[in-house]
């Protein structure tokens, strides 16, 4: 092959040495990558190393870093070109992590470099340390390990070694991606020890990479109490790291209930994953639904940043698409919220029926995923505390002193009876059934012409409108508007939904 | 004896990368140091995830975007992803109309996959020897100026190249682009189909062998055949299977498409994608080559009228086409209020809000969002691509995105430009940022200054993306960066015809 820049070396065609460009020139790039690559001659290169005639600059290096043997590195670490560790530790940053895990480049540097490091003078020794940092193995997790609880228990000191402890901020990332088990508590002390912001933040980092490998009991209630934290920068973080963990929900849940800077607090909520809802309601003839209700869904899931359907009992269960299971799957449950307001057949046979449909639903859904899912089933609205004082506080103030009357759909059953003599009792008056079709109203006396009629339904309904229009209409007193038209009613329930898990 | 395999091709034929997608919670909880090589740094990328060097543990995540479009509540998934990353979170729009994702830890694979799929997104196949995300025009179906809406098109391509007989180990990346207006410049793309008439019929002509890389760059050229848009998917799944059968494993700097037509001659090339074509039961037409491709790109930026009467997109410039999770989930909600939820991103790195009526421009344009993404930028800004540069690239030499805004708004202070001029920033020879069609491309270096190596820059001149497209040519091989800010504003001076503001001390 005369004149041919190739030569043949055990079977493989390997360009013939050229000189290496200068730093700077064209050509450098090209020629680094081709010996990144094993397309040039290594031999003539450690030799010029080894003499001095070449200077250990970091790009070189770099590229070296996965051709050479252990007998090369040996030697090279020997020589005087690794008298300076700078050029070392930037060529190691740079190649290493996507080197470190080969075992061919593991079998030449690891033992070499353990070697050189232990014995290097004292004030290289965290510089070789960092380049060692590279490679996973216990021996270098256990002087990484003491290095930085050296460190750390001098910067506790009052004459600490900030410069020192600047310097090996590299190597806390570095201990973390050993992933032992055993540095978890180091870590997690020198995140939350006061101290320099940046050797905190470079604990934490640490804690990040390896964060699979940490015992849970040890880890979520570091985090929480980073969570809290002066620092919105590492309090940031936990809150982040917490999201992430197994059953990371309740634990940030709890967090919720704490105080926390203003900037950690949105975050935290943002973390914070809402179930999807289904808001179960009435509906109309035909599963027609109020527009009212699907305005009412519409600003609670852009609340809760989460899916809200309505089902209406008269018609089909919606359609939960693929964005609700997901969102199911995340947050680790669906919530049913039956906006009915009085326990009539619906609420007593309908709803166990319906949450027995949607818990098979999210079974088929995501079975493969097989996550531990949570249907959440709200009693039905007329239930709640809350809402029997909201509707005193209501209707006191639609009436406005005018004497008023509630009515309510015709009711069966001892339960129903018991319910609305309940709600007698909370509304300080009895309530009126709706008349039957072919019956007129007979409002009770004192409500006369002027007297408010207040048909207990959220939405407009059959029985608001025979009570403001047709044969049955009673004479002229006014009627209350459906109540979710009430801005106390709809702002109500808005809160309380958006603050359901 | 056959060749032995190299370690790349013998890691892609031992498995799969999409193989891992059911593992990904598992390799998480293993940690991703104790990945072997070949998964964390090769078949990981199949999904689309990237380990970085540069931040070890802190990965990548690419999207495809068919057409660089998508919509509100799929870039609300992505801000949150990358808000999980506090001050690792970013997100970069790439010249391929796609978004990635930066900070990431292996932990948020799973979930975060999930998500997307949830929401009509992948990741699938973005990285490494794949077809990568395939562009289109930005303004489709909403372009008043558009000969094809390319959308469908495009979509349909993807959904054939990754169906399940669709290729899965190439030789090489391969990139797909599909042209609608007179601007689509496409040719930098292995496969270009640019709107052309024939017989009086609109159709595609095919381009094939365009690249950009360390050691060889190419235009397209035409392929002599031309396809209605129906044949667009069978024939791209012609040419990958072709290419994954005869395409160069050996080398792998010489195994992009254009060097295989070199190795079989034009003619014989063709002969061969056409027997592939046939065997899918399609026959194309014999073409000449001429297209409807007649100018350079527009940007689409600022407010502009769509084809539909009242509505309106409005382009917003990002700047080198970085993204933190703030501004992305305010995009998203701008795009919600004042429009109909779509965003696009365009080749030039930068976005638009799409279907916005007449009368919600005033509100958009008051928001403070576009405090941060202007929709009139200076003439320098508007157009500048820059690669991700050395802050998450070992390649680059430079830091190229935040140089780039830095020169160039200081630039901007300087100087008042007639006209936008395109600047290339890509951080080594690689070319990622495409620096061979710019106006001005500028590729990282190491020059001597003063005594000293310092950071550089070599550049380029002349690239032209119009009528008569040119690679840019090199003009200054070291301009150390402390000089970039003077060399460049007399280039500019003298011939983009700047001015001096006489204001700037």
């Amino acid at each position: 092959m005369a004149g041919s820049p190739f030569t043949v070396e055990g079977g493989n065609l390997l360009r013939e040495f050229q000189p290496l460009a200068a730093p700077g020139e064209s050509d450098r790039w090209h020629q680094l990558q081709a010996l990144r690559r094993g397309r040039l001659p290594v031999q003539p290169l450690i030799d010029q190393l080894l003499s001095g005639a070449l200077a250990p600059q970091a790009d070189l290096l770099a590229a070296l870093w996965g051709q050479l043997d252990r007998a090369a590195v040996a030697c090279l670490l020997a020589s005087a070109a690794s008298a300076d560790p700078l050029p070392w530790l930037e060529a190691a940053r740079q190649e290493l992590p996507s080197l470190a895990m080969q075992p061919r480049v593991i079998d030449a540097w690891l033992d070499p470099l353990l070697e050189h490091q232990a014995e290097a003078a004292e004030g290289l020794q965290p510089i070789w340390l960092e380049v060692l940092a590279h490679f996973q193995d216990p021996r270098v997790a256990q002087r990484l390990r003491r290095c930085v609880l050296e460190l750390s228990r001098s910067t506790a000191a009052p004459s600490g070694q900030p410069d020192a402890q600047a310097a090996a901020l590299p190597l806390l990332p570095l201990l973390g991606r050993q992933r032992q088990r055993q540095d978890a508590p180091l870590l997690l002390q020198c995140s939350l020890d006061p101290g320099p912001l940046a050797w905190r933040q470079a604990a934490l980092e640490g804690v990040a990479l390896g964060l699979s490998a940490w015992p849970l009991p040890l880890l979520i209630p570091a985090l929480q109490r980073l969570a809290e934290d002066l620092s919105p920068a590492l309090a940031s973080q936990a809150v982040d790291l917490l999201a992430r963990l197994p059953d990371g929900q309740r634990s940030l849940r709890w967090l919720a209930r704490r105080r926390l800077d203003p900037a950690v607090e949105a975050r935290l909520l943002r973390r914070l994953q809402s179930t999807p809802v289904v808001l179960v309601v009435h509906g109309r003839q035909g599963g027609e639904i109020p527009s009212v209700y699907i305005d009412l869904a519409q600003q609670l899931a852009e609340r809760r940043r989460a899916p809200v359907l309505v089902q209406a009992l008269t018609a089909a269960a919606p359609t939960a698409d693929a964005s609700f299971w997901h969102q199911v799957e995340r947050a680790g449950g669906l919530t049913l919220v039956p906006l009915l307001l009085l326990p009539g057949e619906h609420v007593r046979r309908d709803l166990p029926a319906l949450a027995g449909a949607w818990r098979a639903a999210a079974e088929a859904a995501l079975a493969e995923r097989g996550p531990r899912l949570s249907l959440r089933r709200q009693p039905f609205l007329g239930s709640w505390p809350a809402w029997q004082a909201l509707l005193v506080e209501q209707l006191e103030h639609a009436a406005a002193g005018r004497p008023w009357v509630w009515l309510h759909h015709p009711l069966q059953g001892r339960l129903a009876q018991r319910y609305l003599q309940h709600l007698a009792r909370v509304l300080g008056r009895m309530g009126l059934a709706a008349p039957e079709p072919g019956q007129r109203l007979a409002l009770p006396e004192g409500v006369g012409t002027t007297g408010l009629l207040v048909p207990l339904a959220l939405a407009p309904s059959r029985m608001a409108e025979s009570l403001t229009m047709g044969p049955l209409a009673p004479s002229s007193g006014p009627v209350l508007p459906p109540l979710l038209e009430l801005p106390g009613v709809r702002t109500f329930l808005l809160d309380r939904l958006e603050a359901l898990a | 004896m056959a060749a032995a395999l190299s370690k790349i091709e013998q890691a892609k034929a031992e498995l799969c990368g999409l193989e891992l997608a059911p593992r990904l919670a598992e390799l998480a909880a293993q940690g991703w140091d104790s990945l072997d090589e070949a998964t964390l740094t090769i078949r990981l990328k199949w999904l689309g995830i990237f380990f970085r060097p540069v931040t070890p543990g802190r990965f990548m995540v690419r999207l495809r975007l068919p057409n660089g479009v998508i919509n509100a509540d799929q870039l609300a998934v992505l801000a949150d992803a990358v808000d999980r990353c506090g001050e690792w979170g970013s997100a970069d729009i790439t010249t391929r109309q796609n978004l990635q994702l930066r900070g990431l830890l292996l932990e948020d694979m799973a979930p975060l996959l999930s998500a997307m799929e949830a929401v009509g997104l992948t990741s699938r196949q973005s990285g490494h020897d794949n077809p990568r995300n395939i562009t289109g025009n930005p303004f489709a179906g909403m372009d008043p100026e558009e000969l094809v809406d390319t959308r469908p098109l495009v979509e349909a391509i993807q959904r054939r190249l990754l169906a399940a007989d669709g290729p899965r180990n190439l030789p090489r990346k391969f990139n797909i682009a599909v042209g609608g207006a007179p601007d689509s410049f496409l040719l930098h793309n292995d496969l270009a189909f640019l709107p052309a008439e024939r017989a009086g019929e609109l159709g595609f002509t095919v381009m094939v062998g365009g690249f950009f890389s360390a050691q060889r760059n190419e235009l397209a050229i035409p392929l002599g055949l031309w396809l209605r848009g129906e044949q667009l998917p069978a024939f791209s799944l012609a040419v990958l299977r072709h290419f994954e059968r005869c395409g160069n494993r050996q080398a792998r700097n010489k195994s992009r498409l254009m060097y295989l037509v070199d190795e079989l001659g034009l003619e014989g090339y063709r002969e061969a994608v056409l027997a592939e074509f046939t065997s899918l039961g399609e026959e194309a037409a014999p073409h000449d080559g001429q297209h409807l491709v007649t100018r350079a790109p527009r940007s689409g930026l600022g407010v502009q009228p769509q084809s539909q009467a009242g509505l309106h997109w409005v382009g917003l410039s990002v700047p080198v086409g970085r993204l933190d999770a703030a501004a992305m989930a305010e995009l998203a909600a701008v795009a919600r209020r004042h429009g109909s939820g779509e965003l696009r991103f365009t080749e030039a790195q930068n976005v638009l809000i799409a279907n916005v009526p007449a009368d919600g421009l005033e509100a958009l344009l008051a928001e403070p969002l576009l405090q941060r993404l202007s929709p009139t930028p200076g003439a320098l800004m508007a157009e500048a691509v820059s690669c991700t540069g050395n802050r998450y690239c070992s390649f680059a030499l430079i830091p190229t995105k935040t140089t780039a805004q830095a020169v160039v708004e200081e630039l901007e202070r300087r100087l008042e430009l007639p006209h936008a001029v395109r600047t290339h920033w890509t951080g080594c020879p690689n070319a990622c940022g495409q620096p061979y069609m710019g106006e001005i491309g500028l590729m990282g270096a190491k020059a001597r200054h003063e005594g000293q190596m310092v950071e550089a820059v070599k550049l380029f001149l002349g690239g032209d993306m119009g009528a008569d497209p040119q690679l840019a040519e090199l003009h200054d091989k070291g301009v150390p960066l402390v000089q970039l800010v003077p060399v460049l504003e007399t280039l500019l001076v003298e011939r983009f015809g700047a001015r001096r503001r006489t204001s700037v001390g």
